[in-house]
């Protein structure tokens, strides 16, 4: 398909982005979008505007007496084990309506990587960082309080090499939001650390 | 899966005036942060969104909510995500009224920006080996040309997917990790292991119709 063909319908790009189209509606939808660049822009754009939204607000405001009757209930009545669904996979992780850690620096290319540093989520308690080789692996992670970390000394960042590096907000019992993965690197011939 | 919100089933279902009033307060409540946001994705600066946002409630208001019951509650896509992609285009319109359609639009500035695809493989793929058109023998032109043809057979020949990945690292210039969130990939080293195996199978396929690396 080309650019001359009609443009997508807003449900087909909605399905995309949504990941329920099924594979042989993605492939004809991707076949187009190689060479529509309009499409391709606007699947871009509304995935990007999907994913930076503020969470949207609750549409049900219960009474204060429901809400804590709904609380005792849930307490009283959910057995302590873990949830599965009826396939017998574990539940998805828990839905939370906070923001996720947003990386400050290290970010692209920098001179030396003296400390990381990320935003703060409300309700978070603990943060976890994490920095990946370009292969994936781990080769540092710290858990702390704070949403900044400096670097040991024993961690050794080549110049040249590429990372990554996410971290994971702490929000309650069994809930975390994590941070996108960011990418940074050293240029050769700087310091590094 | 049912993806219709309420708000939107009472709005869809309303028949007296003012129960179709209250419906449709209670759709703007419900959803007015995130077609705000929509709105300032878009805009310019903060007059322009709200501007946009205007024009965005009247159209989707109009003829009796007409757009917002054109969303098909089959399970495909999220009613929210749907919202988006029409708010947004209704506030391209609205921009295209008052600004006309984007200059910059492909511009040859915005393409210059964009690190061809071709161009890259190219570099990639042992075409160093051919001389330089200002400086090399006269049929350097020719040898590109022909490393360029052999080049668009081979991406051809790659399934639609592998050629989407192709195109939004190399063309549009997007991130590994934005790739991995359009795509569906789990992580962004799958793009980048996937990346590497395509690279390397285009290589293997110019060598093989005869385009060799430098001389020794």
């Amino acid at each position: 398909m080309t650019e001359s063909l009609p443009h997508l319908d807003p449900m087909d790009v909605a399905s995309y982005i949504d990941g329920r189209m099924n594979p042989a509606a993605r492939a004809k939808l991707e076949a187009h979008i190689i060479d529509c660049e309009s499409c391709r822009r606007e699947i871009r754009d509304v995935d990007g505007i999907r994913r930076s939204a503020p969470a949207s607000r609750s549409r049900v405001l219960l009474p204060l007496g429901a809400l804590a009757a709904a609380a005792v209930a849930l307490i009283v009545l959910l057995p302590a084990r873990e949830v599965f669904t009826p396939e017998g996979t574990h539940r998805d992780p828990a839905v939370t309506a906070t923001v996720a850690p947003k990386a400050i620096e290290p970010v692209g290319g920098v001179s030396a990587v003296k400390r990381m540093t990320w935003s703060s989520v409300p309700e978070a308690n603990r943060y976890r960082v994490r920095i990946f080789d370009a292969q994936g692996a781990v080769i540092w992670e710290a858990e702390q309080a704070d949403t900044t970390v400096g670097m040991p000394a024993g961690v050794r960042l080549v110049p040249g090499e590429k990372y990554f590096w996410s971290v994971s907000a702490k929000t309650g019992w069994g809930r975390s939001v994590e941070s996108p993965l960011t990418e940074f690197v050293i240029p050769p011939g700087a310091p590094g650390r | 899966m049912v993806s219709t919100p309420p708000e939107l089933s009472r709005l869809i279902d309303a028949s007296s005036a003012p129960d179709i009033e209250a419906c449709w307060a209670d759709f703007v409540q419900a959803h007015s942060r995130l077609l705000l946001h929509t709105a300032r994705s878009v805009a310019a600066d903060a007059d322009d969104a709200m501007e946009a946002y205007a024009f965005m409630l009247e159209q989707l208001r109009k003829d009796d909510c007409r757009r917002l019951r054109g969303f098909t509650d089959d399970g495909r896509a999220r009613f929210t995500t749907w919202l988006v992609v029409v708010a947004r285009r209704l506030c391209l319109d609205y921009r295209r009224s008052v600004y006309g359609r984007r200059t910059n639009e492909g511009s040859p500035e915005e393409r210059s920006t964009r690190r061809r695809l071709q161009d890259l493989v190219s570099a990639n793929l042992d075409t160093d080996s051919i001389p330089d058109s200002q400086q090399g023998p006269p049929d350097g032109s020719l040898l590109r040309e022909e490393a360029s043809r052999l080049l668009n057979g081979a991406l051809d020949g790659l399934p639609s997917r592998d050629r989407l990945l192709l195109t939004l690292r190399f063309e549009d210039g997007e991130s590994a990790p934005r790739i991995a969130q359009l795509m569906g990939y789990p992580t962004a080293f799958h793009v980048y292991r996937h990346l590497n195996v395509l690279l390397e199978r285009l290589r293997n396929q110019l060598r093989e119709k005869g385009l060799e690396g430098p001389s020794p």
